[in-house]
């Protein structure tokens, strides 16, 4: 039977996982890459919400001393823990690999456009 | 000191870049010889962006302020109001583009395509932010260098 990994894939003896006729990532890359799409998000909605509530960018301030020292490490908490979560209960497994890959792609164009639109306009 | 970590975290920035440039030309060529390559590339990207975060964290934090309040009171304030702050948010996305690449790269590329596609994707939008952020951070640099300039031009007028 020809699979889709025949199809598409060259060298004979490593083809890689599939679940019927989609070729997937291992289950770490699946899950981190979920994992980073949303913290890429979490960090243009912190970015708006430490800019839009002082109170907030001092809190942050409070827990490191500095509210962008807070920030670089609650965006990588979040990709660290989420990226861990997906990983345990496969929830990224769920979606294919091409829909992983537009959702990174569309995370970090939609994430990036919206950090500089709001201090453009702001 | 303070001089060498200012110098420092672009260099590491432009080594980040590089290393994913590499990352994204390997993959373009992937097979059972530069997997390995592929990997050690992809954790360079990771390390360099590490070194470039907290490098640029320690100079932003502890020696950034005289340089913002000289900006906002030269002629280019929007070098600190847009450039600077789009900046220092936007960094974490290559950075934690960078941190997920050597996962991404621990598949088998030579025989995955959307595997494959994952890596460039995410190399290419590696190097494009990074190159974005270099030039916001010549801006700010300019924005310095403005405000001395026009200064030093008060200061010597009659």
């Amino acid at each position: 039977m020809t699979t889709h990994a025949a199809k598409f894939d060259d060298v004979a003896g490593y083809a890689p996982q599939t679940s019927g006729s989609t070729i997937l990532l291992n289950p770490a890359s699946s899950a981190f890459a979920l994992s980073a799409a949303i913290a890429i998000v979490f960090n243009t909605l912190l970015t708006w919400g430490k800019e839009a509530y002082p109170a907030l960018n001092a809190f942050m301030a409070s827990l490191s001393g500095h509210h962008w020292i807070t920030h670089g490490l609650a965006d990588v908490a979040v990709f660290i823990a989420l990226g861990l979560v997906f990983m345990t209960f496969g929830t990224a497994s769920q979606m294919s690999p091409k829909q992983l890959v537009a959702v990174l792609v569309s995370a970090v164009f939609s994430a990036g456009l919206g950090l500089a639109a709001w201090f453009v306009l702001g | 000191m303070n001089d060498l970590i200012l110098f420092a975290h672009p260099t590491f920035g432009v080594l980040g870049i590089l290393a994913a440039v590499w990352v994204f030309v390997e993959t373009l060529n992937a097979g059972a010889d530069n997997a390995r390559r592929i990997r050690i590339a992809a954790l360079a990207v990771a390390v360099f962006m590490l070194l470039s975060w907290v490098l640029a964290g320690y100079w932003y934090v502890n020696f950034y302020s005289p340089d913002k309040a000289l900006i906002l009171k030269g002629p280019w304030p929007w070098a600190h109001k847009i450039f600077m702050e789009t900046k220092e948010h936007l960094f974490f996305i290559p950075l934690l583009l960078a941190f997920y690449l050597p996962f991404a790269t621990r598949e088998r590329l030579f025989a995955n395509k959307v595997a494959r596609t994952m890596v460039l994707s995410v190399a290419a939008m590696i190097a494009a932010s990074g190159f974005a952020i270099e030039g916001a951070g010549a801006v700010i640099n300019y924005g310095v260098k403005v405000s001395l300039l026009q200064s030093a031009t008060q200061r010597t007028q009659p």
